[in-house]
């Protein structure tokens, strides 16, 4: 592989280009941003054909440079994302297409708290939980200590359980309810 | 508070299977220990299970984008190439472009951040005479240069001459007026005086009042100047001479390469202004009061000549001259009286202008 044709290139792109934009806008959520980020990745690494020195399969290389590419696109685009918050409402249902990806209420919300997250809390999340990176492959991709990325996670964790609160402790209360009205039940019999 | 931070990392740390045996005791140890903390367990685990959907992107227009990419591609390579090539020039524009900034930077900041200098005049071949801002009048001398600072504002009316100048100072007792040149001070309150500065030579003379000439930063030097004396600075001996005026001419200088004087002697008219009243005496003659008021700035004219036109009515007019023989000097008015022959007329009209005069040429240092 590490001998990089023009034809080997393109078709290294037709191969990974569909689920490297889907990773980029799981990060971004905007489309064009994920096509652009996967563009400056594949330019990147025919620009640097020559100097190519990889220890693992390329689709690794590709994950990686896509995973930091888009964090990179989060940090210095973050004010710009911002003022478009409701993108999300708009991606997920503006367009309810056949294979298109159901949401429920619930994971609509997290999705949007998850988008209001700082930019490298959220990639560590998204990468973690989405893409099922290890804390140590996250560190690397991030240029970050892995004890960083744990921290990250357990910031992530908290501001989400903070923002979600209204919608998940309902649904815990609910369930107490049920406990302790199964409980009363069983000890009244 | 940290407690709870690497709580809530060791069990996103579980969920996403990272935590090693003894962490993971640890964590069961503390959902143990109360309601509340398993309830944060619950609502993180929910967080964890509803946060695993990944958006999905419909359209990669992966051709399209392939087609875009080599695009980009040959683009760029095209702009390395050109780069590289242009790269010198362009750097030494940047460095030219540089360098001018620079230079007028420092211009700018030389002119608007130097305290120095507030008002600056420097004449060439030709003589030039302005006013100051507290109304003194100054001529400056062919190729001199006087300059003021802020400070002419303050305390002292200080400026500082190069070469020649002439100044006419409008009284202020309680601000002197001082005249620095590279040598001498001259202070004074207000009167009129010539500063020549040469090389080695500053040399004072004194038009009119009383004036304080020392060597600069020598208190004990000073002289005192008054009206048609002069003194001298040389900087050689380094001592403050002082003498009558020996050449009355010192001033006559203001009038030579003078664009101003030049105008003033050949459109005289223009500086001459001229009013009058008229009444028939008791015996029916008509007595004219008039003056003149020269506004030359040098010039000193005599034998003005007036251009009397009188009569009863516009066709039956008489001309008559006057010829005033009295000099008018610059900014001096001078009044005159004067008598019509009309005995016999019935005058209703007195009309008079200038129409000629003469320069009085010889040097008057006043």
């Amino acid at each position: 592989m590490q001998d990089l044709s023009e034809k080997n290139f393109q078709d290294l792109f037709r191969q990974h280009h569909r689920e490297l934009c889907n990773m980029a806008y799981n990060l971004v959520n905007d489309p064009d941003a994920a096509k652009d980020i996967v563009q400056e990745v594949f330019a990147k690494l025919w620009a640097g054909r020559d100097h190519l020195d990889l220890d693992g399969p390329i689709k690794h290389y590709l994950f990686k440079a896509t995973a930091h590419t888009a964090y990179n696109h989060l940090r210095f685009q973050k004010k710009i994302l911002r003022l478009h918050d409701h993108v999300t409402d708009d991606t997920l249902h503006a367009h309810p297409g056949t294979d298109r990806v159901e949401f429920t209420e619930l994971e609509h919300h997290v999705r949007q708290a998850i988008d209001n997250l700082p930019p490298q809390c959220k990639t560590i999340y998204m990468l973690n939980r989405q893409e099922g990176m290890k804390y140590q492959e996250i560190a690397d991709v991030l240029r970050l200590s892995p004890k960083t990325v744990e921290n990250q996670m357990g910031i992530a964790l908290e501001k989400l359980r903070v923002a979600l609160k209204p919608f998940i402790t309902l649904k815990s209360f609910a369930a107490l309810a049920l406990v302790g009205w199964v409980c009363y039940y069983l000890l009244s019999l | 508070m940290n407690d709870h931070h690497s709580q809530e990392a060791a069990i996103i740390a579980y969920l996403s299977n990272e935590l090693d045996e003894g962490g993971r005791l640890a964590l069961e140890f503390w959902l143990a220990e109360s309601e509340e903390h398993r309830r944060i367990f619950q609502e993180a685990k929910a967080l964890w299970k509803n946060s695993g959907k990944k958006l999905v992107l419909h359209h990669p227009d992966t051709e399209t984008e392939l087609v875009r990419l080599l695009e980009r591609i040959k683009k760029e390579e095209a702009a390395h190439s050109k780069n590289s090539h242009a790269f010198p020039g362009r750097r030494l524009l940047w460095r030219v472009a540089a360098c001018i900034l620079v230079v007028m930077l420092s211009v700018y900041g030389y002119i608007h951040l130097n305290p120095a200098v507030e008002f600056e005049r420097t004449t060439g071949d030709q003589v030039a005479s302005f006013y100051l801002p507290d109304s003194s009048r100054v001529w400056l001398n062919t190729h001199s240069r006087l300059s003021y600072t802020k400070a002419f504002h303050g305390e002292f009316r200080r400026v500082t001459l190069q070469g020649e100048g002439y100044f006419k100072v409008t009284p202020d007792a309680n601000r002197p007026f001082e005249v620095i040149t590279g040598a001498t001070t001259t202070r004074v309150l207000g009167t009129s005086f010539n500063v020549k500065a040469e090389d080695t030579l500053t040399t004072l003379s004194v038009t009119e009042g009383k004036v304080k000439f020392a060597a600069t930063g020598e208190p004990e030097s000073e002289v005192l100047v008054t009206t048609h004396e002069h003194a001298t600075f040389h900087t050689r001996q380094k001592t403050v001479t002082k003498g009558e005026v020996t050449d009355v001419g010192f001033a006559s200088w203001r009038k030579r390469n003078n664009p101003i004087y030049e105008e003033e002697a050949r459109n005289i008219k223009a500086f001459l202004h001229h009013q009058h009243t008229w009444k028939k005496n008791p015996i029916r003659q008509t007595i004219i009061n008039g003056r003149i008021r020269n506004t030359a700035s040098l010039t000193t004219y005599k034998n003005v000549v007036l251009l009397v036109t009188y009569g009863k009515s516009a066709d039956a007019t008489r001309v008559t001259r006057f010829t005033i023989v009295e000099p008018v000097k610059p900014g001096q008015e001078l009044a005159y009286q004067r008598r019509l022959v009309d005995t016999f007329t019935d005058t209703s009209f007195v009309r008079i202008v200038v129409e000629s005069a003469e320069l009085v040429l010889e040097d008057d240092a006043r």
